[in-house]
């Protein structure tokens, strides 16, 4: 069998990898929340865990140093990393949206200042609207900009909202839904087909299984 | 303040002469097997007018090239690619219809690349470009040539992928959708994104015969039988059965060189359709994650100079090619070494370079210095066999084994010439 390695974005998108894959059969037994180690082997230990920051999840699959990637579709989105993206795992889902502390009127003549930690997609979307706009990179409560007047709408990613009716925020539009998504290195899926197809499937015999009961339960 | 002068910039390298003797051995082995297929070498400038790589819907974007300015003001750039320049040259030799064209390079290309912080700007490309055929028989070569040119690096555990561009292109004709559209559809596609491509194909407007087949498009790859059973039933129109019996000839001539555990299919390869026309190729060695060789078939490139003539052909990424033997532990690293250092005093200097010069002559690696300068060819490494020349009988000191002898240098020169050690790698 080939060996894969396997790279999961550290944090929630991790555990609930863990999780998943621990169904499909895929064990590590030395994995626990508070483990702080970074690299777990499966019990046959022919597969590989290796826990990196979510940003670089896109990096190590695309350059073949990890053969799979468990990673968010924003990453994805603010990479475009030239990888296989399989499946849509279900967990870990949000929004990509645009907020701001008033109305907003769009296509005003005057240059929007946006600020958020995915410029990228903020330029992709504002050029789409044909929106001209500065924008300010943030590392982090990018809620605060507008708050602050460092800016006039942001761009970010929200679960529930919560955060940002606290502070006084409000939706302005929804720009895409997010989940986390299993990646594949172009060369690895043809290289090591059958192994990897072998995950993938099992994974998503998995989702099956816990989509129809989540149908049932509702 | 950083001092620039010290440094290189990001994605180019210094090649060291051990590094520098490995590639030269595997492109000489690459060199090898197009000259044995009839290609002949060519070069282009290192730098060609900008609007020659605007002109060709081409593969690379704006940004990705090095740009200068001339003396007159006009845009010239750093050899992006190779492929559009043979085109432009093949283009000057007039209609060729009645006649082929078979060339071979392996020069560097320079590109400017953004998105990963380690890939190359400067890498070196070996390939093959066949013009003048439109048959099966020349892309079924161009392969072999590739799969030969990974055996010839003693590489075997290596797969090449076969697309088909005219495929998809066929595909879309069945959908009414703006180009915008087509480009996501496309991107999704290429990246294998089963579920989005199905989510996409559900808001069409389109049959569900058709729907299918999108569906489908990211499945069709793997073993070429299984794609060609499964792809069989998805054909909508003349271009895609065109398409999929071109791809099954190509296949089959691939066979008949025995090479077809080495191939595999893929229809959802349709990155590069703007430029491809036909077959596609991409090449992998296994347990490295990027791709070594890309080409296929691009009919419409040598018309844009204007003569109306087919082309085929493949590129390998000399250095990724490389990186990847390095880690597959198929790179020898045994570096040359000088086979005898002549040490003189003054006096004998031209004793020592008459002698060095019939060393020379029956392809012995010779250096000669002053012998003050004894202790340097001691220390290195490199050098096998140290002679000394003085007022005496030379003495040959062998640093492997350590011993020394004296000698004339009839007796010398009779104990060389009759041995049939290999004394190092030239």
């Amino acid at each position: 069998m080939d060996k894969i390695v396997i790279a999961a974005a550290k944090g929630r998108l991790a555990e609930e990898g863990i999780r998943l894959l621990d169904l499909s059969g895929i064990k590590f037994p030395d994995y626990s929340k508070k483990s702080r180690k970074l690299v777990f082997k499966s019990e046959d230990g022919n597969i590989e865990l290796v826990m990196v920051k979510p940003g670089d999840v896109p990096v190590y699959v695309e350059r073949g140093t990890c053969d799979v990637g468990i990673v968010g579709k924003d990453v994805l989105m603010e990479n475009r990393a030239n990888l296989y993206e399989i499946l849509d795992l279900g967990f870990g889902k949000c929004r990509m949206i645009t907020a701001a502390t008033k109305d907003i009127s769009l296509n005003r003549g005057k240059k929007l200042r946006v600020a958020t930690k995915y410029p990228k997609m903020a330029k992709d979307y504002f050029n789409s609207k044909g929106e001209m706009i500065d924008i300010i990179k943030l590392n982090g409560s990018v809620e605060l900009a507008p708050v602050m007047g460092l800016s006039d709408i942001i761009v970010d990613i929200v679960e529930t909202g919560k955060t940002l009716k606290e502070n006084g925020l409000y939706i302005v539009d929804t720009i895409c839904d997010l989940s986390a998504r299993l990646v594949v290195n172009k060369v690895s899926f043809k290289t090591k087909t059958e192994t990897i197809e072998k995950i993938v499937k099992s994974v998503e015999a998995i989702l099956g299984k816990e989509r129809e009961i989540n149908i049932e339960n509702n | 303040m950083v001092r620039l002068e010290n440094l290189i910039p990001q994605g180019v390298q210094d090649t060291h002469s051990n590094v520098y003797e490995v590639k030269e051995k595997i492109i000489s082995n690459i060199k090898q097997v197009f000259k044995a297929f009839g290609y002949r070498q060519i070069l282009t400038p290192t730098f060609e007018y900008y609007d020659l790589f605007l002109k060709a819907k081409r593969t690379i974007r704006k940004d990705e090239m090095f740009k200068l300015i001339d003396e007159k003001g006009e845009i010239l750039v750093l050899r992006p690619d190779i492929t559009t320049p043979i085109a432009r040259l093949a283009a000057s030799y007039g209609n060729q219809k009645d006649n082929r064209l078979k060339f071979f390079y392996s020069t560097n290309i320079f590109r400017i690349n953004r998105e990963n912080n380690c890939s190359r700007k400067e890498f070196t490309q070996a390939g093959i470009e066949y013009i003048g055929n439109n048959s099966e028989d020349a892309d079924g070569e161009i392969c072999a040539a590739a799969i030969d040119c990974f055996l010839s690096c003693s590489i075997t555990d290596f797969k090449i992928d076969l697309g088909q561009a005219a495929f998809f292109k066929g595909l879309v004709k069945e959908i009414n959708i703006d180009n915008e559209e087509i480009k996501m559809l496309k991107n999704l596609i290429e990246h294998k994104n089963f579920a989005e491509v199905k989510e996409i194909s559900r808001k069409l407007n389109v049959s569900e015969k058709v729907k299918n087949v999108i569906d489908k498009m990211p499945y069709l790859y793997g073993d070429a039988c299984k794609v060609f059973d499964m792809a069989k039933d998805l054909v909508l129109n003349k271009e895609m059965e065109d398409s999929l019996l071109n791809l099954k000839k190509v296949y089959g001539v691939i066979k008949d060189y025995s090479y077809e555990s080495h191939v595999s299919v893929d229809l959802g390869l349709i990155n590069h359709i703007d430029y491809y026309t036909g077959v596609i190729f991409k090449g992998y060695l296994n347990n490295y994650g990027k791709e070594v060789m890309s080409g296929g078939r691009y009919d419409d490139l040598v018309s844009e100079y204007g003569h109306e003539i087919p082309a085929t052909g493949m590129g390998i990424n000399v250095d990724e090619l490389i990186e990847a033997m390095e880690l597959m532990d198929l790179i020898d690293n045994k570096s040359s070494s000088t086979d005898f250092a002549l040490l003189y005093n003054e006096k004998h200097r031209k004793e020592a370079v008459r002698i060095s010069k019939k060393l020379r002559d029956q392809g012995k690696i010779v250096e000669t210095d002053k012998i003050e300068n004894t202790e340097k060819y001691l220390k290195a490494s490199d050098i096998i066999e140290i002679v000394t020349v003085n007022d005496e009988l030379l003495s040959v000191f062998d640093k492997k084994s350590g011993n020394e002898y004296k000698c004339t240098e009839d007796q010398f020169l009779n104990k060389v010439s009759n041995s049939k050690e290999i004394f190092s790698i030239h």
